[in-house]
């Protein structure tokens, strides 16, 4: 129910946020800190676990003495999210403090009953670095964009909360809190009020979450709180509003047009009143609402944590991380773009980023197998002029990966135990040498796929693409008599009994329809002719050359 | 400064351990090393009689004589609520004075004389000041594979519940509420 109302009401408030355009009289100036949980196998400060949502459905399994703050505990810093924060800021192009220290921000709350967050405040783990946005990767409206980065530091989470609805009807205002999420590691982000559009803003978060998917430290999702944005927003003169409680994109972009139009209305109407008060606001699904204004802001007396050894790195730490790291994603696009490749944005796109979450293959692996597949296949038709590099990419994408996800097969199973790229790029060899049709290859591979999951997966040694051809009489006939094949498109045309689209077909006004004959004499001889000679014949049919 | 306030500790309190405390040495500012053990009491009794201050001497020396130095109503009425303590019934004016003598001995204690090689670097403000070795790259995985296959039973999901000493708790979930909270607004 609650579901349900929140969605009418990002409904209205899209349709209100999108009859805003911004004006240029007044700037929008915005800027992200970005919460980042990291996969860590562990907590940031105790050994438990770090996995807070597999285990949502047993609150506080995943808790420490230290996670639930029992007095005489102390933390003990987990590496593995010193590694994962270097990886990040050195892919920022940040410049890593390898003297970094961790201090207490105090506060309570019943989420976290140690009564401070440790956090890196006066030390942080890095400084500067940028993300660079384009036109032509990212859609925004400027040919280039660079949003630099203020810092990055590395702190705890906190615990869960959430609030009985009957609790708080009745007036008791009841907290149920789960430490699994208490003690998670968490990188926050700051960047520079360098944004100007909502665009920008929206490409940033999108390449942001790219990027910490491709270094494997965060899951980077928006609506499983994995990532958390709060967004800075001043317009013109106005002071700024720090924006909170913004669960997923479209949250994020129509509060900060929201809280644009809300702020020019304050300029124009000159209620402003020459104060500088600093505040934040939530956004409730259609407007931005008061939470905090200067008078109540918190002081949280930061102190260095004396429990904790500021962490020295080695400068060795950051040459090996950034050895260790792989291309960037945009570099990745580039390459796929160009010779001898040459494919579109939108393919060099699914294979460079992960967009399609499945437990079966991501993006990394698929683009491997891509590639493998890709340089075999030039191997063996070296000596083809004619050979057709780009059906590579439309088989893997199309045909393999549908009937992968149709059967539920692992892209790394059937890499394995059937279909190495090396055999993958022979089916598409003799699919180019038309020894067998396209169709009757998408069924040849649907078969063995099909018979590969019903036997659980099992290696299947030397699978012999010609031989399989010819067992299911697959090889297309290269002897078809003209005779017969003239009688039998005549046929097709007959049964068809569409003497509009034939005169479309042949004044020119239908062109593809010619397809759609093909198709058919396709079916009739099941896949076992050379398209072209059907083609041929039905053009000569139907007088068009 | 470190040893100056545990010489003052060691002094104002029971001995606790038989043994000396050394600053450190001039390579290093902030380690701390422990001397050699005494040898009998006349040694330790020795070690105490060197001219040194007093803690309570210090403390008493704190004595507030300037009114300015008394935080105010408003600054102890923040900082109760900021602590997550009631200021309701709470006795203000002796919070006053007892949080000025604090402040002022922490002042003194800023000001009293540096040994040799001992600064008061911020980032070395803690319990025992020490030295942390440098983590290059190949000790940092090393530590990782270490500390990934370690873990205390406590660590251990689901080994102990937490909510078993809870007053107040919900299908396994704690339960916070504005009276066991003093949540802050």
């Amino acid at each position: 129910m609650l579901r349900g109302n929140y969605r009418i009401l990002s409904r209205v408030a899209r349709r209100h946020a999108s009859s805003n355009t911004l004006s240029s009289k007044y700037e929008l100036t915005c800027g992200l800190e970005i919460h980042t949980q990291l996969n860590t196998k562990n907590k940031l400060f105790s050994m438990s676990s770090n996995k807070s949502f597999e285990s949502l459905a047993h609150p506080n399994i995943n808790a420490s003495y230290f996670d639930v703050a029992l007095p005489g505990t102390q933390p003990v810093l987990n590496y593995e999210a010193v590694l994962f924060a270097a990886k990040l800021a050195v892919s920022l192009h940040g410049t890593v403090n390898i003297n970094s220290q961790f201090d207490r921000k105090h506060y309570f709350y019943g989420d976290q009953p140690q009564g401070y967050q440790i956090t890196q405040h006066y030390h942080p783990f890095s400084k500067g670095g940028y993300i660079m946005l384009s036109k032509e990767f990212d859609g925004i409206d400027q040919d280039l964009s660079k949003i630099n980065i203020t810092q990055l530091q590395i702190e705890q989470d906190t615990a869960r909360s959430s609030y009985l609805h009957q609790s708080l009807i009745e007036g008791r205002e009841e907290a149920l809190i789960d430490f699994n999420r208490s003690n998670v590691p968490l990188i926050e982000l700051v960047t520079e009020p360098d944004f100007h559009d909502v665009k920008q803003v929206k490409a940033f978060i999108k390449k942001y979450q790219n990027l910490v998917r491709q270094l494997h430290i965060s899951t980077g999702d928006l609506e499983t709180g994995s990532i958390r944005v709060d967004v800075n927003v001043s317009v013109n003169e106005h002071p700024r509003v720090e924006l909170k409680n913004l669960p997923n994109t479209s949250s994020i972009l129509n509060a900060i047009k929201y809280e644009y139009k809300r702020q020019v209305e304050v300029l124009e109407g000159g209620s402003l009143g020459g104060s500088k008060a600093v505040e934040t606001r939530g956004w409730d699904g259609e407007k931005t609402t008061l939470l905090r204004s200067k008078e109540s802001a918190v002081d949280y007396r930061y102190m260095a944590d004396p429990e904790l050894p500021p962490v020295t790195l080695s400068p060795d730490v950051l040459v090996n991380v950034k050895k260790s790291l792989t291309q960037s994603a945009d570099d990745c696009i580039r390459e796929l773009m160009a010779e001898p490749y040459n494919l579109t944005l939108k393919d060099a796109k699914i294979l460079t980023i992960q967009n399609d979450f499945n437990d079966l293959y991501n993006n990394e692996e698929v683009r491997q197998y891509y590639l493998e597949t890709f340089n075999i296949y030039m191997l063996l038709l070296k000596d083809d002029n004619k050979k057709k590099p780009k059906i590579i990419v439309s088989w893997i994408l199309h045909e393999l990966l549908g009937n992968l996800k149709k059967l539920e097969i692992p892209l790394k199973k059937l890499n394995e135990n059937m279909l190495p790229p090396e055999l993958f790029a022979e089916l598409l060899v003799l699919i180019h040498k038309q020894i067998i049709s396209n169709s009757s290859a998408k069924m040849l591979l649907f078969h063995i796929l099909e018979e590969f999951k019903a036997n659980d997966c099992v290696k299947v040694e030397n699978l012999d693409f010609k031989a399989l051809i010819k067992k299911y009489d697959l090889e297309v006939q290269t002897d078809v008599s003209k005779t017969e094949l003239e009688q039998n498109c005549r046929d097709i045309i007959t049964e068809l009994n569409n003497p509009k689209m034939i005169d479309d077909i042949k004044s020119g006004k239908k062109k593809n329809s010619l397809k759609y004959l093909v198709g058919l004499g396709m079916r009739k001889y099941q896949g076992k002719i050379k398209v072209q000679e059907l083609e041929n014949m039905f053009k000569q049919i139907l007088e068009l050359e | 400064m470190y040893r100056a306030a545990s010489r003052a500790l060691f002094k104002s309190t029971t001995l606790l351990r038989c043994s000396r405390f050394y600053s450190s040495s001039a390579a290093s500012s902030t380690a701390t090393r422990v001397g050699p053990k005494f040898q009998s009491i006349k040694e330790i009794k020795a070690y105490m009689d060197k001219p040194t201050w007093s803690l309570n001497e210090f403390f008493e020396s704190s004595n507030i004589t300037d009114a300015s130095e008394i935080p105010s109503e408003a600054t102890v009425t923040k900082l109760l609520k900021l602590s997550g303590l009631p200021a309701e019934g709470a006795d203000i004016p002796a919070i006053q004075q007892r949080l000025g003598q604090q402040l002022l001995f922490l002042r003194r204690l800023h000001d009293a004389p540096l040994d040799e090689n001992e600064d008061l670097n911020i980032r070395f403000s803690r319990i025992m000041p020490r030295n942390t070795d440098i983590v290059d790259y190949e000790s940092l995985l090393k530590m990782i594979e270490v500390q990934n296959s370690s873990k205390f039973p406590d660590e251990e999901g689901g080994k102990w519940d937490p909510t078993g000493q809870a007053i107040i708790k919900k299908n396994g979930f704690f339960v916070a509420t504005k009276q066991n909270t003093h949540t802050a607004e």
